[in-house]
């Protein structure tokens, strides 16, 4: 059964936007907020509700170095790829960093 | 110990259980910052503290009506108001009244917290009972009266001794508050199963 959503915020395009490179790749949470701009007291709430409706994928990733913590990564899914071209062709616009500049 | 640290530490303080592994998530983050660590850090706590508001806002809110409303009840019944004076008798008190219906909806509400409710309840209600009586009343009806005279005035089951009110208004809520709680277990399952840990 679909679910219906209300119509994602700018910000809400530009975190999936900036998951949805040409190669569906894992992005940390640092990442993201680089790409968009966005303070982590906006950004992860975004997060949790994309994760929380099947539009993007997380996981716990092994460190990188020794003796770093695990990190939480992110990737898009295609439920969540569908929602940004429809917003996208609907004529949202993303909230992307340079548009707040 | 940096700022940035205590201030991640107060996000972890703040935060329901539930939303421990988005906030280690973002604690990962952190770790890996190598500036703006407590900026990253101010944002943990504005999404924990947006988590707590969502999880217990409306409980809070909830609780600081019902003390207000509670804490009121010195004036009605003093200065008869509201509340005629033929139930200002043992049995049909007001007070004991208002405490178990409060108290009833707030055990439905959050059982496992009743206990906490009844003594913020009645702690809320005497402190403001004693603010009444110190310092309303003599500014209404002069010093010449003393603040113990709505005491002597209307002797009851409730002000005949400051202990057997007290233990009274107690009674009463952890009664509502026990109603409540079993009337929540009987109508939502999920408090039986377990599921609503914390409520």
């Amino acid at each position: 059964m679909s679910r219906r959503f209300r119509a994602p915020s700018p910000q809400t395009i530009a975190v999936l936007q900036a998951l949805s490179g040409p190669h569906a790749r894992w992005s940390y949470g640092l990442e993201i907020a680089e790409a968009t701009g966005l303070a982590s007291g906006s950004l992860y709430p975004i997060l949790i509700r994309l994760a929380e409706r099947g539009l993007l994928e997380s996981e716990w990733q092994d460190p990188a170095q020794p003796g770093r913590p695990a990190r939480h990564a992110y990737r898009i899914t295609g439920e969540g790829r569908a929602v940004l071209h429809h917003a996208l062709a609907t004529g949202r616009k993303p909230g992307l960093k340079e548009a707040w500049r | 110990m940096t700022p940035a640290d205590m201030v991640l530490y107060l996000a972890h303080r703040i935060a329901p259980e539930g939303r421990a592994d988005w906030l280690n998530a973002m604690e990962a983050e952190y770790q890996a910052l190598e500036t703006g660590r407590l900026r990253w850090a101010l944002g943990c706590v504005a999404v924990a503290l947006g988590w707590r508001v969502a999880r217990d806002g409306l409980y809070a809110a909830l609780l600081c009506a019902a003390t207000w409303f509670v804490s009121r009840d010195p004036l009605f019944v003093y200065e008869a108001k509201l509340i005629p004076q033929e139930l200002l008798s043992f049995g049909l008190n007001p007070v004991l009244v208002h405490l178990t219906v409060i108290c009833v909806l707030l055990g439905a509400y959050r059982p496992r917290q009743i206990v906490l409710v009844s003594f913020v309840l009645v702690t809320a209600k005497h402190l403001y009972g004693l603010y009444v009586w110190y310092v309303v009343w003599p500014r209404e009806f002069g010093d010449e009266m003393g603040p113990l005279w709505p005491f002597l005035q209307r002797l009851n089951i409730m002000n005949a001794h400051f202990l057997i009110g007290v233990w009274a208004q107690l009674g009463a809520c952890f009664t509502g508050g026990f109603i409540g709680r079993a009337l929540a277990y009987r109508f939502r399952p999920s408090l039986r199963s377990g599921k609503a840990s914390g409520q």
